[in-house]
């Protein structure tokens, strides 16, 4: 198997404390990277190909380089743990088994663009990640590894974890930044981005937690050993959450760029038995579904954009032929309608009647022209939105139509779901 | 300066500005909802989409600057669509009950509907629907109206600076409201019915009284206070069925306080006087009078001019007191004095916005008792009264009783005259105590012009016909005068303000065929001419654009 970066220490005894941090290398990246210039940290990370493992894949050293120099209001790091997309549970795991390869992460990244201050934005459920990023702080803290003057370096640096309230949408980053202020999360107009105007007013960048966490790992091993990790442009490795109807989901940390077939049938063992393959959503919810005969795709950002779909936060989510696919749209569809901020007209009225009429062709009600009036509201919405939400319900909803539309034409001249009520699991012993 | 090109036509911009302030500063009419001039911009309704060349997405045109070269175009099919779209997705759940909503007739949506929407609805699912709330003795709300554009929101919050209102639940459930107290508190919070572009805040004082387009508007002036914020009177019928405001980037932005807003139920109010005393009253006044007169007693008879009244209305009065009867006994009762700011008006509205005087012409009424003699305080001349050296007194729309309440002495004193006239609109402790009484027009019932706190004059407008046989006070003077030998035939306000311009030294420059909507400053005192005016500089600000929603 491949070689493991951020999951190396997930099994050692007592993962998250400081002391088997240090031992096994711990900050001496942070180290390293105080005494390189802050410049020459973001052209480390530039080298390495580092893409944002949020979902939208933007370069991470491109990111950091937005920001201006020079600034009148302080600068920060927000580091998105909110971890909202359905089927994604990757970040969570970092949090618990290794806070302090954030930290460490957080901090380097910080001085890359002359910020000393984050703050952690965290899934308000997290309660156990909290909790051990909490103490992680406070061991760093006490270590000096953050505060003022760490390593001498005239550098300081402070960090907070700022639990969130429960919404999808505060995982869009200016949403996130409106709820770090402690106002209702909704995404704010852009321009201005985050890197010029962004928390309180500051410069800011917003990274995932994964993508922070790569960067201790870049700086002690060089841009070129994480580049060489992944395909070009698609640097290092990268937490796979597979769910669904695999023998055995979990978390996976592969190279960017495995096939998707070797993750479900190498990896996570293949379908369960009896079984068939019906459908994948490559990268949580909001990416486009695949059918069985697109998964000899590679899993990288550029190889998922070229089939139509998305690589997303690589969460993987199996479906097989038990699955009504009209069903789980609906489902989806639902959770969008229910996550919409409310704010802007085509998402806040658009995502729930998408929803509202989903949930009839599943029931029997579907009429003629449906799919077509589907189509043309996911058109309507898409591109229009303040945010991407609008288009994250959308995007599905057109793939699922595209991929499975004589599944959508059976329900509506059956006049029923063709593959009937959930089984209930009880039944089967 | 960026020159961009609008639907073809090339527009030189301002640096700065919004696609949206360029088109509509030339004529191309951009739909938006939750854009408001005078507020900040929220982005949410994206009805104003619109297509740039080069780049890939529709952009708001009113959340975004211009550019040199910039290609927009407003009407390309993408545009279209767009459009179509957003108003297809606010009607889905939209009630469409126009027949009973107040809105109807100056809603953006019905008028937008018309324009851009489609004949019928694709909409076949249950809409989802809200519980009304009445937040407030004032206002109701109807979320099953609102399109979450959230100018309510951003005008209590940025102009009024009351933070008070916001955003609950998400999704379509979303619902815009008071946060915790079931009423709005700011003195302001009315502002929010009119800058609603829909029927879900309207007001509870003016529900189901008139359609808009049945009523008749007049450009007017309230007369709560002595800002002089400029309003429209809205009647039917002959009542003024609702005030709301006008345009005047010196006085009032456009904004109206909750109170003077208010002020327009005390024009048909129960305690209006609608007839003389006897139809021979002026008669009987000018008889009494003439008794003094010719026994050359002009000098025991007082006059009492008001704040409350038209500087056309002082000047008469006192034109009749000085010129016919021959008294020194004119006096005005003064108005509260205020130390606070009057300018420049800045968002948040500040709390020096309504004054603490409450009459809306004490500059008028001062400068038309000062050009001539007078008595210097209303005080002496009420002395004057109980000494017994006045013996008949003229009161015309004031009230000195409760005007020097802390004084029980001056109802007593009052007993002992030997004549009490008492020109008023509405019964009060004096009027009740006149030997007689003749009705006066209220504010909405007349022309001329008030003098506000900042000596800004300023054009009062007839709004509906006098109630019963009430009419404005220099009609009442005039008459007096006549029958006691004068030969005056003025015929309307216009022709006195031309007299007081000749005549009162600060209007000179004014010239009465030609107030602008805006008003005209009064000459400043020759020593105060270098100083900025109180309200401060008018180059600093913005130039009015449409602000009617």
């Amino acid at each position: 198997m491949a070689e493991k970066v951020l999951t190396a220490r997930f099994d050692v005894t007592d993962s998250h404390r400081l002391e088997g941090y240090r031992a096994d290398g711990g900050y001496k990246a942070l180290e390293k990277a105080l005494a390189m210039k802050p410049e020459e940290v973001i052209e480390e990370v530039k080298k390495s190909g580092l893409r944002g493992r949020g979902g939208a894949g933007f370069p991470a050293g491109v990111k950091w380089s937005f920001v201006p120099k020079e600034s009148e209001k302080p600068k920060y790091l927000c580091v998105n743990a909110d971890e909202g997309e359905p089927g994604t549970f990757k970040d969570r795991y970092i949090m618990e088994l290794d806070p302090h390869a954030l930290i460490e992460g957080s901090a380097i990244a910080a001085y890359a663009f002359g910020s000393h201050a984050a703050y952690v934005y965290v899934r308000g459920e997290f309660k156990l990640p909290i909790a051990r990023l909490e103490g992680a702080l406070a061991e760093a803290r006490k270590a000096g590894f953050i505060g003022k003057n760490i390593f001498d370096s005239d550098y300081d640096f402070e960090m907070w974890v700022q639990p969130g309230a429960g919404a999808y949408v505060c995982g869009e980053e200016t949403a996130l930044i409106e709820s770090n202020e402690g106002h209702r999360g909704m995404p704010r107009l852009k321009p201005p981005f985050p890197a010029v105007v962004g928390l309180f007013g500051g410069p800011t960048v917003v990274n995932n937690v994964e993508t922070l966490a790569y960067v201790p790992h870049i700086i002690n091993r060089g841009a070129e050993w994480f580049a060489s990790l992944g395909p070009e442009k698609n640097g290092g490795t990268k937490l796979f959450g597979v769910s669904g109807h695999v023998t055995k989901p979990g978390l996976y940390e592969l190279p960017m760029g495995t096939p998707l077939r070797e993750i479900i049938y190498d990896v996570c063992g293949g379908i369960r038995e009896g079984h068939e393959l019906k459908a994948v959503i490559p990268g949580g919810s909001s990416t486009p579904v695949l059918t069985p005969d697109e998964i000899d795709v590679n899993m990288d950002f550029d190889s998922l954009a070229k089939i139509g779909s998305m690589f997303g936060s690589g969460a993987i989510i199996v479906m097989d032929e038990t699955t009504c696919m009209v069903r789980v749209i609906a489902r989806l569809a639902k959770f969008y309608a229910h996550e919409s901020c409310g704010q802007c007209t085509p998402c806040r009225e658009g995502v729930p009647w998408i929803h509202k009429i989903l949930e009839r062709i599943e029931a029997g009600g579907g009429r003629e022209g449906d799919i077509e009036l589907l189509s043309d509201i996911c058109d309507n919405i898409q591109g229009n939105t303040i945010c991407p939400l609008g288009d994250a319900c959308a995007m599905p909803v057109r793939g699922f139509i595209a991929k499975f539309k004589p599944e959508f034409e059976a329900h509506i001249k059956q006049g029923k779901c063709p593959i009937g009520p959930i089984p209930n699991p009880w039944n089967n012993h | 300066m960026p020159k961009i090109i609008i639907d073809g036509v090339e527009i030189e911009a301002q640096e700065g500005q919004t696609i949206l302030q360029v088109a509509s500063e030339n004529g191309i009419d951009i739909p938006h909802f939750c854009y408001h001039p005078r507020m900040k911009i929220s982005g949410n309704c994206r009805m104003c989409l619109v297509e740039i060349e080069k780049v890939p997405k529709l952009q708001i045109s009113c959340g975004t600057q211009v550019r040199d070269g910039m290609v927009v175009s407003t009407k390309s099919e993408k545009v279209v669509k767009a459009r179509r779209a957003i108003m297809e997705f606010l009607l889905i759940n939209h009630p469409l009950d126009c027949p009973i909503c107040d809105e109807a007739g100056e809603c953006k949506l019905q008028d937008y509907c018309f324009e851009y929407g489609q004949a019928e609805s694709r909409f076949s699912e249950e809409k989802h629907t809200f519980e009304r709330l009445d937040v407030g003795p004032d206002i109701t709300r109807n979320m099953n109206r609102c399109i979450h554009c959230t100018r309510c929101i951003r005008f209590l919050r940025d102009i009024a600076g009351s933070e008070e209102a916001g955003l609950s639940e998400r999704g379509g459930h979303t619902a815009v409201g008071p946060y915790l107290e079931k009423a709005y508190q700011s003195p302001f919070s009315m502002n929010i019915v009119d800058v609603c572009p829909v029927g879900a805040l309207t007001s509870r004082h003016f529900r189901f009284k008139a359609r808009s387009w049945l009523m008749q508007k007049t450009r007017s002036l309230c007369a709560g206070c002595a800002r002089g914020c400029n309003a429209y009177l809205w009647t039917y019928q002959g009542r003024v069925l609702r005030m709301t405001p006008a345009e005047n980037d010196q006085v009032n932005l456009c904004w109206l306080c909750n109170a003077g807003r208010l002020s327009i139920k005390r024009i048909q109010a129960e305690d209006r006087i609608l007839d003389p005393t006897r139809s021979t009253a002026i008669n009987e006044a000018a008889g009494k009078i003439k008794v003094y007169l010719d026994n050359d007693q002009g000098d025991k008879i007082g006059v009492l001019i008001s704040a409350r009244l038209t500087n056309e209305d002082n000047f008469l009065v006192c034109k009749l007191a000085r010129e016919v009867i021959g008294t020194n006994w004119l006096a005005c009762v003064k108005g509260e004095s205020d130390d606070r700011l009057f300018g420049p008006l800045d968002t948040p509205l500040p709390e020096w916005f309504i004054r603490k005087d409450t009459n809306p012409n004490s500059q008028g009424a001062s400068d038309m008792l000062t050009c001539g003699d007078h008595t210097e305080d209303a005080r002496a001349l009420i002395n004057a009264v109980a000494s017994g050296q006045i013996r008949v007194l003229l009161v015309f729309s004031e009230d000195p009783i409760a005007a020097f309440a802390d004084d029980p002495g001056v109802a007593e004193s009052l007993e002992n005259l030997d004549f009490l006239l008492v020109s008023a609109s509405h019964r009060n402790l004096t009027s009740e105590r006149a030997h007689l009484v003749v009705p006066e027009a209220s504010f909405a019932e007349k022309d001329g012009s008030f003098t506000n706190e900042a000596g800004r004059v300023q054009w009062l407008s007839k709004a509906t016909q006098p109630a019963g046989q009430s009419r404005s006070a220099w009609q009442t003077a005039q008459e007096l005068a006549n029958l006691l030998g004068a030969k005056w035939s003025y015929a309307s306000a216009a022709g006195i303000m031309s007299e007081i311009a000749s005549g009162v030294s600060a209007y000179e420059d004014i010239d009465p065929a030609a107030i602008p909507e805006m008003g005209v400053m009064k000459r400043q005192p020759d020593n105060q001419d270098s100083q900025p005016s109180a309200e401060g500089d008018p180059d600093a600000r913005v130039d009015p654009v449409d602000t009617d929603q």
